[in-house]
């Protein structure tokens, strides 16, 4: 399929005043697909080229983090986990945090990364955040394979649930998509926005119960997750994987909602800005 | 003729940043004003002009890039756009993996890739390094990996900006072969290029921009050529000498304090009439401070753009490393006899640490002089200056 010949053999416009459909937009990065899976694993394999354990890093670096938290807060600060070990329970969360907050951490920097292309070769820009969380999936899926082995290891029993798993994965990268869109091309113009980004994420991570249940709390601040959209992904992804209960009506409701109203504003803000983006960078 | 290119009242305006009065301010800057043109099926369309005339944002704009702040552009037929080479190289990939990428990025899909992979490593002639990373390829050998991906495309438009400064002259002819082969194909050819023998020889169409505007458009690339170049020495950058004006940007290594071109009796003159005479440059260098490996040089560029030569003081002895000393240096260099067509010819001075760093780069050298070579006059018939070459020596035909 070449990939532009479909696209330009019929007349071609530019203008100064380009609207595209929603659906033109789609249809436009699936043409170039080819470019943005190219791209990903451009950014997997050279992450881990020139590492000695290569591609073990993946594995290493949550493992550590959970080491870390189980230590601190399993063991010193005993924060109650409930039926399920510490480990797994802190595990579980890092997995879909991490995935969220280095979505949104590459996603807002990757105008910026990929700035050597965009001055010089035309594809969507919009599928330009896509190529990190591409990148991010596949080391997804992978620590959540160390997960099912700490799930054996600690005796934990898997889920039936656990079928909703992907549908998960696909709304928190909706979120992270959105929040990218809105954020890249900011950060493109102003590199403060990438540093804020960061100091943001470390703050919601505290915000959000990856590292307590949200049972740790008093009961009547339980209702303030539902609105922390984070929380209640998170919740339903320890739901889905180790049983726990299941998020409120209304934090579903609000989880959907911000993703689509962030979606709606990030293709407004990445419209607006691409073109200034593209002759400043 | 189709059309396949139709661009109609297209203009751009930059906000760029300037300083006044020690304010950053923003100025509006039009890179294209108002441009109309209609480009035909099988047209090679050469653009000409200086740089910062628009030639680039023209590219840019057709191919995508960057937005039109108004105009309309009307195009039929797959784009292909070469608008650096490299572009989309990843120094820590291999050059096969490089080749699938950059194929990718310039729209090829991997099918299409894979029919033609074995052509395309055979035209860059990198064969041995596919599987090296792209990072220890020397520039000579990335150039050549991208053209040749490129050069594959086969779209329907191609799109290329001044590719062929790089390279060496081997390479460059296979490349204008190349674009021979796309031209007698019938597809469609914009090329932007400082080279002025290459936009002769390949081109059916010139256009020249300045300052954003369209002053030239025929089918008679030479005349539109010589235009240009008329226009070009006019400019007042082309004296016969050059002297440190007050407001050029300085550093703490070197500067160039004066340059003359001196006849055998120590005048300054602006022609050389004849090769068998001597002729001198006179070069003041001021260095700041012992700096080693420091080396400074001109080239000798044609009024078509065509890069004679370069000399520099690291050719006399690469060991002779601190040939400068701290304070001025003046040096009296002989001018070989270059047997040049008549014509105008510029020298541009650079300076660098070899090896290291370049301080003042050739390409944008301010630090020039220009000279004519008007060899007529000891010439019966001047045949010579109309044949296609860069010397015009008068050889002794005697029969033995």
């Amino acid at each position: 399929m070449p990939v532009t010949k479909s696209l330009n053999v019929q007349k071609n416009v530019i203008d100064s005043s380009v609207r595209k459909s929603v659906f033109y937009q789609i249809k436009e990065i699936w043409l170039y697909r080819e470019i943005f899976i190219a791209l990903a694993f451009r950014d997997i394999k050279a992450r881990y080229k020139q590492s000695v354990l290569g591609l073990l890093w993946v594995i290493i670096q949550p493992i550590v983090t959970c080491l870390v938290f189980t230590i601190v807060f399993g063991y010193f600060v005993r924060v109650d986990s409930g039926d399920t070990p510490y480990p797994v329970f802190v595990f579980s969360g890092l997995l879909l945090w991490q995935f969220f907050s280095r979505n949104l951490g590459e996603g807002t920097g990757s105008l910026v990364a990929n700035s050597a292309f965009i001055n010089k070769i035309y594809f969507p820009r919009m599928g330009i955040p896509l190529i990190g969380l591409l990148a991010s999936t596949v080391d997804f899926f992978l620590a959540l394979v160390i997960l099912f082995v700490l799930m054996i290891w600690f005796g934990v029993a898997f889920q039936p649930q656990i079928i909703f798993a992907p549908l998960i994965v696909l709304v928190t990268l909706s979120l992270s998509y959105a929040g990218a869109l809105i954020f890249a091309p900011l950060n493109a113009i102003y590199r403060d926005v990438g540093m804020a980004i960061g100091y943001g994420t470390q703050f919601l991570m505290y915000l959000s119960p990856v590292i307590y249940p949200v049972s740790f709390l008093p009961e009547n601040y339980h209702w303030l997750f539902d609105f922390n959209p984070v929380a209640t992904l998170l919740d339903w992804m320890r739901w889905a994987l180790i049983g726990t209960t299941l998020p409120s009506s209304r934090a579903f409701i609000v989880l959907g909602a911000t993703a689509i109203v962030f979606l709606i504003i990030g293709r407004t803000v990445f419209r607006k800005l691409e073109s200034t983006v593209v002759d400043r960078i | 003729m189709t059309e396949v290119i139709k661009i109609e009242n297209l203009s751009k305006v930059y906000r760029r940043p300037i300083k006044r009065d020690d304010k950053t301010i923003t100025e509006d800057f039009w890179a294209l004003r108002d441009v109309s043109l209609s480009v035909n099926q099988g047209d090679i369309l050469g653009i000409i002009g200086k740089n910062g005339a628009g030639k680039s944002t023209l590219l840019k704009i057709l191919s995508k890039i960057t937005t039109p702040t108004s105009g309309r552009i009307t195009m039929s037929g797959r784009v292909g756009s070469l608008l650096e080479v490299g572009t989309g190289f990843h120094p820590e990939m291999t050059g096969r993996e490089n080749v699938y990428m950059n194929g990718n990025v310039l729209g090829m899909s991997n099918a299409e890739i894979n029919r033609k992979f074995e052509e395309i490593v055979d035209f860059s002639g990198v064969a041995d390094f596919l599987e090296t990373p792209v990072k220890r390829y020397s520039s000579g050998m990335q150039t050549r990996l991208a053209f040749a991906v490129a050069a594959h495309l086969e779209p329907e438009i191609l799109i290329i900006d001044e590719v062929l400064a790089v390279g060496d002259a081997e390479f460059q002819k296979k490349c204008l072969g190349k674009m021979e082969e796309i031209e007698n194909s019938g597809r469609t050819i914009l090329f932007v290029s400082h080279n002025m023998n290459a936009i002769k020889n390949l081109c059916n169409r010139c256009i020249w921009l300045k300052d954003g505007l369209k002053v030239e458009d025929s089918r008679q690339v030479s005349s539109v050529i010589s235009k240009y170049l008329q226009n070009a020495s006019d400019l007042a950058n082309n004296l016969s000498y050059w002297e440190k004006p007050i407001n050029i940007k300085e550093n703490n290594i070197i500067s160039f304090e004066s340059i003359y071109l001196l006849d055998a009796g120590n005048n300054p003159v602006d022609q050389i009439a004849d090769f068998k005479s001597e002729y001198y440059l006179n070069v003041k260098v001021k260095c700041f401070k012992e700096t080693p490996r420091l080396a400074v040089g001109f080239r000798v560029v044609s009024e078509n753009g065509d890069i004679l030569f370069y000399s520099s003081t690291s050719d006399i002895d690469d060991t002779q490393l601190s040939l400068f000393r701290v304070g001025v240096n003046e040096f009296k260099i002989k001018l070989p006899e270059l047997h040049l067509k008549s014509g105008i010819y510029k020298l541009n001075f650079f300076a660098g640490i070899l090896g290291e760093c370049s301080i003042v780069s050739p390409d944008d050298s301010e630090i020039a002089i220009a000279f004519t070579v008007d060899v007529n006059q000891r010439r019966a018939l001047n045949i010579q200056e109309d044949r296609s070459a860069i010397l015009a020596p008068l050889l002794d035909w005697r029969l033995t």
